[in-house]
């Protein structure tokens, strides 16, 4: 009878046991086919971190700050803590301390991952795994995520108490710790691809270090503020407008973070790849991106002062990716002519988006003369939006935009086509003959004005037309001195002999590639032999 | 399984790589077939690492291309990179981590997953002899051990091709046995390997073939006794008699009248230029003639030796 007692409640457990034990195999299972998809950098760099001096340190350091806030924040608030809403105090202080993780630790941790790599000569082994160049930098930017919403989680129950405490509402608080999330993965972007510059001109290494410390401190200052003063409004987004605001704002935020790491992406990846065609396809995407939101904003403001605005953040954008596009080498790998279009239409529309200087500048000239065009023809489409005298102004502003890109680009591209058997360093090269020609575009009116003028003052003259920054904000003494019309057509010469210069990327063909590599590269099972049908 | 054809694992084909005057690689050819050991010596900046590095997919030459089992390293790197796995000279780590994670950590990075990669590391770790000291941070590692977890992450993916520069630099004896030994099986399990090395008499226990590289140009490649039958010219045969020693002697004089021989007791010395079949047929005659022979010895020139005689010892 003993027996039999001992025996029921035995073979119960073990069938409770091996429910658990087949339950735990089951979700051991489970995680491992789930770890083993996930980016083999964000496996290592998570398996370093829990060991890592760095980061228990400082997730000791934000918890203790978190206790000490705690404390310190609920007695400086008593006693009205009790009766009045204090909760956007306590959150400010929080908010401090989540910045300094957030803000400065995780982007700056994400930028040393990087750069030890190169340091310590781990990236070489690395690079020659068949790993990606984007699923590396996106296994650093993966690892700084993870870092942030460790803190984030950290902070969960004070954010919930700050709650608790009045005063702020839940839009606010998901506003806030969204921005601080974005904020994290901005810079930790930014952060890898200033690594990544330290590997490609290893003498700036320092450059780039101290580039992403200004960088980084500087947002986040400029972010922290933003947001203490959000808390202590209890700004809630209250109309289309606002909102529309903050989901541009988003979007920004992640395209650019997207740029860094094709960037990134390009700077670590083997010489003889196409390093070019997915970063233009990106800043292309940004343009489009820049464009629908300033066309979405005609629903809330009827001004063509806005597209004035948006010209000039075009013109920064083609400007500054025109810049390196032009200082790209003219020699097309034989692995990146496997890629080039092969359609008529394709080509017609998609050479620009191959690597090279002269299809560089070509892209960035029609690009931003295609969003020019397109808000001529806007009142076609929004009826709301007269062609008034607003617009011709808003146009001629577009228009000595576009032309300045057009011409110190492809002026700086002919220099560097016509001293290219000299230069070492095309990139350096190229930046400095640009900042010379703008310099020149300053300083020659300025001698000229001085000259001509009997009094000696300086008075903008039709050829103050080649200074960028005085012509764009005098648009009424560029329209009235006739610089305008001149520099228009001088702007066009020199795009057409660029585009005659760039014929011969042009007619390039795609090449195809060996027998041996096609059918290695083919989907598997699309290179079994297909079966003879004369065969019995 | 890999696609593998019929040709060499390894080829370089007139390469070339130039650092502004430097000529580092100047024209340098040759191939390595599936089990072979070939050895690429040279004095320092001869350009061996260069052009492991540009095998690698670490850099690009100048002119010329180099090719892993048929793919190409400029164009199809990603197709190299399966293929071919890299030990280089200098050996970054991981802070944090133990052997089994570093390992585990590339098995991943060459895509292998579930039990692939379980075996992949449990198969490295035995064969490098870490499986012992598997949970042990690498950074407490000593140079042998940490030369054995950089060839264990260079074969974690079972490539067919193995490059190893000068992966016996700075180990203890007993270490470049193991080393060796390592090596050998590598090559018997039918991969071929590009080694290069500055302890030749190490290397010449280990290779098939030679390349001689200096001041970027290959002085001399192929099969380490083709090489030696060349530079030596003529080989020098000691032959021990039990009696009779000057009888020989004057045979051997009346039947190569221009034989240049010594005489030192029952033992006699002469240069002899044939081939080894002909030094075969020497031998029988001397024993039909009736001279008792104890001994029988050709002497080789090492691969110390050989290497003097080609390089000269300028530098770039």
């Amino acid at each position: 009878m003993k027996l039999l007692d001992d025996a029921i409640p035995s073979q119960s457990t073990s069938t409770v046991t091996e429910a658990i034990s087949s339950v735990e195999s089951r979700w051991t299972q489970f995680t491992s086919r789930f770890v083993d998809r996930m980016n083999p950098i964000l496996v290592k760099e998570t398996r370093q971190a829990l060991k890592s001096h760095q980061f228990i340190v400082t997730l000791q350091l934000v918890l203790l700050a978190i206790l000490v806030w705690t404390l310190l924040g609920t007695s400086l608030l008593s006693p009205q803590i009790f009766y009045a809403p204090t909760g956007p105090q306590m959150l400010i202080g929080y908010m401090m301390i989540l910045l300094v993780p957030t803000g400065i630790i995780v982007p700056m941790a994400t930028y040393r991952s990087m750069s030890n790599e190169v340091e310590h000569g781990t990236f070489e082994v690395l690079s020659i795994s068949t790993l990606s160049a984007n699923q590396i930098v996106t296994g650093k930017v993966a690892v700084a995520a993870l870092q942030t919403l460790l803190y984030l989680s950290a902070l969960a129950p004070c954010i919930s108490v700050t709650y608790l405490l009045r005063g702020l509402s839940i839009s606010t608080l998901l506003i806030v710790l969204g921005s601080s999330f974005l904020l994290s993965l901005v810079l930790s972007c930014f952060s890898v691809f200033a690594a990544t510059l330290g590997k490609r001109f290893s003498r700036l290494i320092v450059i780039t270090m101290l580039m992403q410390l200004l960088f980084t401190s500087t947002v986040t200052l400029i972010m922290g503020i933003m947001l203490l003063q959000m808390i202590s409004m209890n700004w809630i987004p209250d109309d289309m407008g606002q909102w529309f605001g903050i989901v541009a704002a988003v979007v920004a935020a992640l395209s650019y973070s997207w740029l860094f790491l094709r960037l990134a992406a390009a700077n670590i990846s083997f010489e003889s790849d196409n390093h070019s065609t997915a970063i233009r396809w990106s800043v292309w995407g940004q343009h489009a991106l820049f464009v629908s939101i300033f066309v979405m904003m005609q629903v809330f403001v009827v001004d063509y002062e806005v597209w004035m605005v948006l010209f000039t953040i075009l013109g920064v954008h083609w400007s500054v990716f025109g810049a390196f596009s032009i200082c790209e080498s003219g020699m097309l790998s034989p692995r990146a002519q496997r890629q080039l279009p092969t359609t008529i239409a394709s080509r017609l529309f998609l050479t620009w988006f191959s690597p090279g200087p002269g299809t560089g500048y070509i892209f960035c000239v029609v690009s931003y003369f295609s969003a020019l065009i397109g808000v001529i023809l806007l009142p076609l489409f929004i009826h709301r939006l007269s062609s008034g005298s607003n617009q011709s102004e808003a146009i001629d502003y577009g228009l000595l935009v576009g032309s300045y890109i057009a011409v110190y680009l492809g002026i700086t591209r002919l220099i560097l086509l016509a001293f290219q058997p000299w230069l070492r360093n095309r990139v350096v090269s190229g930046l400095a003959i640009l900042a010379t020609l703008l310099m020149m575009g300053i300083i020659i009116p300025m001698m000229y004005s001085y000259l001509t003028e009997t009094n000696n003052q300086i008075k903008y003259t039709p050829v103050a037309i080649l200074n960028v920054t005085w012509s764009l904000t005098k648009m009424y003494e560029v329209r009235a001195s006739g610089g305008m019309l001149f520099f228009s057509l001088a702007a066009a010469i020199v795009f057409q002999i660029n585009l005659l210069l760039v014929s011969k990327d042009v007619m390039l063909v795609r090449i195809a590639a060996p027998e041996r590599v096609q059918k290695e590269l083919a989907p598997s099972g699309s290179n079994e032999p297909a079966v003879d049908p004369l065969a019995v | 399984m890999l696609y593998q054809a019929s040709h060499p694992l390894i080829e370089l084909r007139r390469l070339h790589r130039f650092y502004g005057k430097t000529h580092a690689v100047n024209d340098v050819s040759f191939e390595v077939d599936r089990g072979q050991v070939f050895g690429f010596i040279g004095p320092n900046g001869a350009g061996k690492t260069t052009s492991m590095r540009i095998l690698a997919t670490l850099d690009l030459p100048t002119y010329g291309d180099a090719l892993i089992d048929g793919f190409s390293s400029i164009t199809d790197p990603d197709l190299v990179r399966k293929r071919m796995g890299f030990m280089p000279d200098g050996f970054g780590t991981y802070p944090y981590m133990n052997c089994e994670e570093y390992l585990d950590f590339f098995a991943r990075s060459y895509g292998m997953v579930g039990m692939e990669r379980v075996r992949g590391v449990r198969r490295v770790l035995g064969f490098t002899g870490l499986d012992k000291i598997a949970d042990k941070p690498i950074n407490g590692l000593s140079k042998g051990m940490r030369q054995r977890l950089s060839l264990g992450r260079a074969m974690i993916h079972d490539p067919a091709v193995l490059i190893l520069d000068e992966p016996a630099n700075g180990l203890d004896p007993r270490a470049r046995i193991e080393l060796r030994q390592m090596i050998r099986q590598l090559a018997v399990d039918g991969k071929a390997i590009l080694v290069s090395s500055h302890i030749l008499t190490e290397l010449a226990e280990m290779v098939d073939h030679v390349g001689i590289i200096e001041r970027g140009n290959l002085l001399a490649v192929g099969c380490l006794d083709e090489i030696r039958r060349k530079m030596q010219g003529s080989t020098v045969i000691e032959v021990n008699l039990l009696e009779n020693a000057d009888q020989c002697r004057i045979w051997l004089s009346s039947r190569t009248p221009t034989l240049k021989i010594e005489q030192q007791g029952n033992r006699v010395r002469f240069d002899f230029s044939g081939t080894e079949r002909e030094q075969a047929e020497l031998l029988r005659s001397i024993i039909l003639e009736g001279f008792f022979v104890l001994a029988w010895t050709a002497e080789t020139h090492s691969l110390e030796d050989i290497f003097m005689q080609i390089t000269t010892g300028a530098v770039q």
